[in-house]
């Protein structure tokens, strides 16, 4: 990766950006770790005399995340493999893929003369001029590829 | 109480909805693009040209750049695609009616660099009838088009035309934009929501058939393809989403290659950002609409799963809107006549936990497999905690905002846009 390419002023940025945005992001991170506190309850033990009512209800929680989850498997699976499958039925073509002449193809769309086409496509440097429907009318050019200026 | 326990009745169904459609759509994502990747990548040298069938020649390229007032950063982007590591190409810059002095710069570096053309157009087209010129006025078979302030990587070449050669049903390979800037946060957080949303949606949008759109910004086409199919619709906000629909229409091939990179600008101001992405939202609505006949013909079967998806993100957000209406309504309403009961019922709670949870393990799946393209990418992983709560809320109210106004807009108009803030540079003073 051509580290050349990144940019980063961030050393051009306010330091109370800075801080606002490092401090906001931290704070973001806080809050989202202590949403996972519920998902952590499914390994809630309790101590002290209390131990086998405790596996119960981890049991319990595992049983039922575990009986969403293969729901969750099967549908997903289902769901890539008839993707997947479906991928693979026949691709229908609208008439032949090879396009023997497509700048024929492209010229039939726009009233520009042949001879202006081929100076245009043998320029350097060239003009071109649409009408209000957006088809090109006119190509001028103004140096060829051999780096003369046009008459 | 969390955002399922709240919705009863009639949204009940709704709440659900809203809740397990992003969540799905993530896993089903991740697991197509851990297929592609499998496929694909794993094992390549991002360093070494790929191989082509034997007795096969290397076709010659032509890389088209559209320029719009790109003064500042017309010098480095020519420049850089000039670098080009391929036996034979040539590069077209086409001046789309610029106001700024993109004209002057362009004919200067013509005169000195016998690989660049500069096609002017004289007044102001758009983005469509630009590429059209370009591929009109190209002397090569194989187009690649990059944005007028996109850095083409060396090797980029090798690596789409390959396709090309090997298979002749192949009539466009996008490649794998990185993100320049990243002074700030939002900088930052689309580096990766580059890699985890969109190379991860493109990777497994192509294990599982059908790409939704290319990259504009980095795309090759075999010419023929093209203009078989009518070239690019200078009516349509994201010309790139249109010819990507038109060729896959037709039967064409259309292939993500994650090696071939180019290095972009992407906005780093909140306005700029909604500006963008209305437009994308407003070119995928268009797409939609005008797309809409192909889930009643069988052989456009392969696309009904793209279109599907399309319409049921349009659904999901507008949902999503109303279970927002509904509860906040629900809980002003309860807090209004029992206060001592209200309960904010659109606080997150484990559902939207799991919800976190995936997301953060879709961004470091992502990092993983973009690492080779993109080093330090895993600095940028602190920074992603923020795309649930921003990009998502602007991706949905770009989609809202946007299908009236494409209603609104009707078709044929000619699009035309400017391109939104480029992010900050640095200042060499």
């Amino acid at each position: 990766m051509p580290a050349r390419f990144i940019i980063n002023a961030r050393h051009q940025l306010d330091w109370r950006q800075r801080l606002f945005t490092d401090a906001a992001t931290a704070g973001l991170w806080l809050f989202w770790l202590t949403l996972m506190q519920p998902l952590t309850s499914l390994l809630q033990f309790q101590v002290s005399g209390h131990f086998g009512l405790a596996v119960r209800p981890l049991a319990m929680n595992l049983f039922l995340f575990g009986h969403k989850s293969l729901h969750w498997l099967l549908a997903l699976g289902g769901t890539s493999g008839l993707l997947l499958a479906w991928s693979r039925l026949p691709v229908h073509q609208a008439g032949s893929l090879a396009v023997s002449c497509p700048l024929q193809v492209a010229s039939r769309r726009h009233p520009v003369c042949g001879d202006q086409l081929r100076q245009g496509r043998g320029a350097n440097v060239c003009v071109v001029h649409h009408d209000e429907q957006g088809r090109i009318i006119a190509i001028e050019t103004r140096r060829d590829a051999a780096g003369q200026r046009a008459a | 109480m969390s955002l399922l326990e709240f919705a009863r009745g009639p949204f009940s169904v709704l709440a659900e909805f809203v809740f397990y459609y992003p969540l799905f759509m993530s896993w089903l994502w991740m697991t197509g693009a851990v297929i592609f990747y499998l496929r694909n990548e794993r094992g390549s040298a991002l360093g070494v040209a790929p191989a082509l069938p034997d007795g096969a020649a290397w076709p010659p390229v032509s890389v088209l750049i559209p320029c719009f007032n790109e003064g500042d950063n017309v010098r480095e982007t020519v420049g850089q695609a000039l670098c080009l590591d391929y036996p034979e190409f040539e590069v077209i810059a086409i001046n789309d009616g610029s106001a700024d002095n993109t004209g002057e710069l362009l004919d200067e570096l013509a005169a000195v660099h016998p690989r660049l053309r500069v096609v002017h157009l004289a007044r102001n087209q758009g983005k469509a009838m630009a590429l059209q010129a370009g591929s009109l006025l190209a002397r090569h078979d194989i187009l690649i088009g990059i944005d007028g302030d996109a850095l083409l990587d060396p090797r980029a070449a090798w690596w789409m035309a390959r396709h090309f050669v090997a298979d002749a049903s192949v009539g466009a390979v996008t490649g794998n934009p990185r993100i320049r800037n990243r002074t700030t946060l939002l900088g930052r957080v689309q580096v990766g929501e580059f890699s985890s949303i969109v190379g991860m949606i493109k990777r497994a949008q192509r294990s599982f058939g059908r790409i939704f759109s290319v990259s504009g910004v980095i795309t090759a086409f075999r010419r023929g393809a093209v203009e078989q199919v009518g070239s690019w619709s200078p009516d349509m906000l994201t010309e790139d989403i249109d010819i990507t629909w038109k060729l896959q229409r037709a039967g064409w091939d259309v292939r993500f290659e994650p090696h071939a990179l180019v290095w972009i600008l992407m906005p780093e101001t909140l306005r700029g950002l909604w500006r963008q992405r209305l437009r994308w939202a407003m070119g995928g609505v268009q797409v939609l609409l005008r797309n809409l006949d192909v889930l009643m013909r069988w052989r456009h079967k392969h696309l009904w799963p793209l279109m599907l998806e399309l319409f049921v993100s349009v659904i999901w957000s507008y949902a999503l809107l109303l279970v927002v209406v509904a509860g906040l309504c629900q809980w002003l309403l309860s807090w209004w006549l029992a206060p001592e009961l209200a309960a904010m019922p659109l606080l997150p709670a484990w559902s939207t936990a799991i919800l976190g949870a995936t997301c953060l393990f879709q961004f470091a799946l992502s990092k993983w497999m973009d690492s080779r393209y993109d080093q330090g990418m895993g600095k940028n992983y602190y920074w992603m905690i923020w795309y649930p709560l921003v990009f998502w809320v602007i991706s949905c109210a770009a989609t809202i905002v946007a299908c009236p106004r494409v209603i609104a807009r009707g078709g044929g108009e000619r699009a035309r846009w400017v391109s939104p803030d480029r992010g900050i540079r640095i200042d060499e003073e």
